[in-house]
């Protein structure tokens, strides 16, 4: 491996804030708002439906991605995301863990071919039985969403989280 | 020096007192007598391409440094500034260039650790030597592909260290390559994790995955102790039942399968096909995987993980794919602190293969590792349980001593047994008691 470049940042060509439509902003953050209750509510049915069916749903840390490309996972196709909502929804060993996402510094513009590239920022706090509750990872989402007769849907979520170091459970949606 | 432990037990017996897990004066001696004292992974000789190429790394709580000199040669040393003892270099790894500097007053060395700069020497007075105040030399070496380094070793070479692990270890890591890379901290004992890369009682249990993805379970394999502490599981694994597991996943998480959704399982295993016994696929000359060990090895091993003492971790891909040996990671844990342990992960490919191959590698390596894996994710919440319980006075011991026969695996042996752990707790023991 090399040092970290900033070659192949996932900002590229997105506009700033205050560029992004009002309009196309709150859109965005209602699909993200709805997102993060999926997450926080336990509802990993709702979680996977949230994704179109040839959708990706991708995590890694920032040195991996703009160095070698490591994603932790990529989930591909609603096999891949059904046994991930089933891993961070019980079937995994931990322990019972409520989760908080807070998703802000939405980004959007509309693409040539009628999608939506979308970029925010995402901090998930969690609280488990006997500590206090605590920050637990942060970063930035990279996305491509696609309107539907249902409202936004994820064609790609990539989550790029701002750690060199992670905690030890993170068995968790993001 | 410290005086030794007075352990109630005899550890290499496999009953093992659990004072090794909580008490802060055995994780002082833990650093001082075993991890100064024994050889460490650091990195890949491909983290070290050209000259001014570093890694560095933690042993001990002393910070190391692992450079590429312009003669080819790898060397290591403290990174430390001889001058007030300044990091030189803060990063995990990068190239130096020609010289490493200090931040704090520009002491510079170069790549063979002599000093080289000293800004306003004079006012040192006419007896000061640089030659005196050269970087601290650490031991290194290197096993094919892999770099070592050790504080102050006590056997002469890394091959001693090794021992019955060399020759079964040299023909997984010949050209590799580092592709990715990773860490996490859990709250516990750094021994939890080495252990359990050791244990093949835990699988069936604490991975629902594997109890639920596999057609009955990974008991067809061995564990087997190799001199001096370190270990190697091997497993075949069973056909897969995928209906089966698509039902578990729902049963404990209430996603719906029922609309005849396959998962994926690990690394996306299932749509490449199951992986049962290869055809024709007859073990290696003889009848096993290899010579060195008591006993011989199953027909149709397709599994092996390879733990060397005293904390590092290597499992390679199936033996029997395209990819084979070429492609796996490489685990090590760092103690903290008693109950505290940072686990790095290193995954490789082989040099030869192409960036498609490289990102498929990742995504199927990384899929099941980690603290976000699969399976992984598991080990680290039973370290942690571990750490919790051994806390208390719920018993004063634990036990490795499953397997009964004689001697460190073999034909009569299972691949629940624990030969393994008891080797590691041997040695570990030795170290532990030396005073010397």
């Amino acid at each position: 491996m090399t040092a970290p470049t900033t070659e192949g940042r996932h900002d590229a060509g997105m506009p700033t804030a205050a560029m992004t439509s009002p309009g196309l902003r709150a859109e965005v953050e209602d699909h993200y708002i709805s997102y993060a209750l999926t997450m926080d509510d336990k509802r990993p049915n709702d979680w996977v439906a949230l994704f179109l069916g040839t959708g990706l749903y991708a995590v890694g840390t920032h040195n991996n991605v703009s160095t070698t490309g490591m994603w932790w996972y990529t989930d591909r196709g609603p096999g891949a995301l059904k046994e991930r909502a089933a891993y961070t929804n019980g079937y995994l060993r931990h322990n019972p863990t409520r989760t908080l996402h807070t998703i802000t510094n939405v980004r959007a513009r509309e693409t040539e071919d009628g999608r939506i590239k979308a970029e925010a920022y995402v901090v998930l706090y969690v609280t488990d039985r006997v500590e206090l509750s605590r920050f637990h990872v942060c970063g930035r989402y990279d996305d491509l969403l696609a309107r539907t007769d249902d409202g936004l849907r994820f064609v790609e979520h990539r989550v790029v989280l701002d750690a060199e170091t992670l905690p030890g459970n993170m068995g968790v949606l993001l | 020096m410290k005086s030794s432990p007075d352990l109630r037990t005899d550890l290499a017996t496999g009953v093992v007192d659990r004072e090794i897990y909580t008490s802060e004066k055995i994780f002082a001696l833990e650093q001082e007598r075993i991890f100064t004292r024994t050889w460490h992974y650091a990195c890949t000789t491909r983290d070290l391409k050209k000259p001014g190429d570093y890694f560095t790394v933690s042993i001990a709580e002393q910070p190391v440094l692992v450079i590429r000199g312009n003669d080819g040669e790898i060397r290591a040393f403290h990174n430390a500034c001889t001058h007030r003892g300044a990091i030189l270099t803060g990063e995990r790894c990068g190239n130096q260039g020609q010289t490493l500097k200090c931040m704090y007053h520009a002491w510079a060395f170069n790549l063979k650790g002599d000093l080289t700069g000293v800004p306003h020497e004079e006012g040192y007075g006419p007896g000061f030597d640089r030659r005196a105040y050269g970087l601290r030399p650490v031991h290194c070496d290197t096993f094919h592909d892999l770099v070592f380094v050790a504080i102050r070793p006590t056997v002469p070479s890394l091959t001693d260290f090794l021992g019955e692990m060399a020759d079964h270890l040299a023909p997984y890591v010949q050209g590799i390559e580092p592709i990715g890379r990773n860490s996490w901290i859990y709250q516990g004992n750094w021994k939890f994790w080495h252990e359990n890369f050791r244990d093949d009682y835990h699988a069936e249990f604490t991975h629902r995955s594997i109890r639920d993805l596999l057609v009955g379970t990974t008991a067809r394999g061995w564990n087997w102790g190799a001199a001096p502490g370190h270990s190697v599981l091997q497993w075949a694994f069973p056909p897969l039942d995928p209906p089966k597991y698509a039902r578990a996943l729902q049963r404990f998480s209430g996603v719906d399968f029922s609309d005849g959704t396959m998962p994926v399982g690990w690394s996306s295993m299932l749509a490449q096909g199951p992986p049962g016994p290869p055809e024709g696929f007859e073990g290696g000359p003889d009848g096993g995987f290899g010579g060195g060990f008591e006993g011989g090895g199953p027909p149709e091993i397709r599994q092996e993980v390879l733990a060397l003492f005293p904390n590092l971790d290597i499992q390679p891909g199936p033996k029997d794919t395209p990819r084979g040996m070429k492609a796996g990671f490489l685990q090590t844990v760092t103690p903290l602190g008693v109950d505290r342990t940072r686990v790095d992960i290193t995954v490789y490919s082989d040099i030869e293969d192409d960036a498609a191959a490289r990102q498929e590698a990742l995504e199927n390596l990384a899929d099941t590792q980690g603290s976000w894996g699969k399976l992984s994710c598991d080990d680290t919440e039973a370290a942690t349980r571990c750490q919790i319980g051994v806390r208390g006075e719920g018993g004063p011991y634990s036990l490795f001593t499953r397997g009964v026969a004689p001697g460190r695996g073999g034909e009569d042996a299972d691949v629940r047994d624990e030969y393994s752990q008891r080797e590691f707790f041997r040695v570990y023991q030795q170290y532990l008691q030396d005073e010397s």
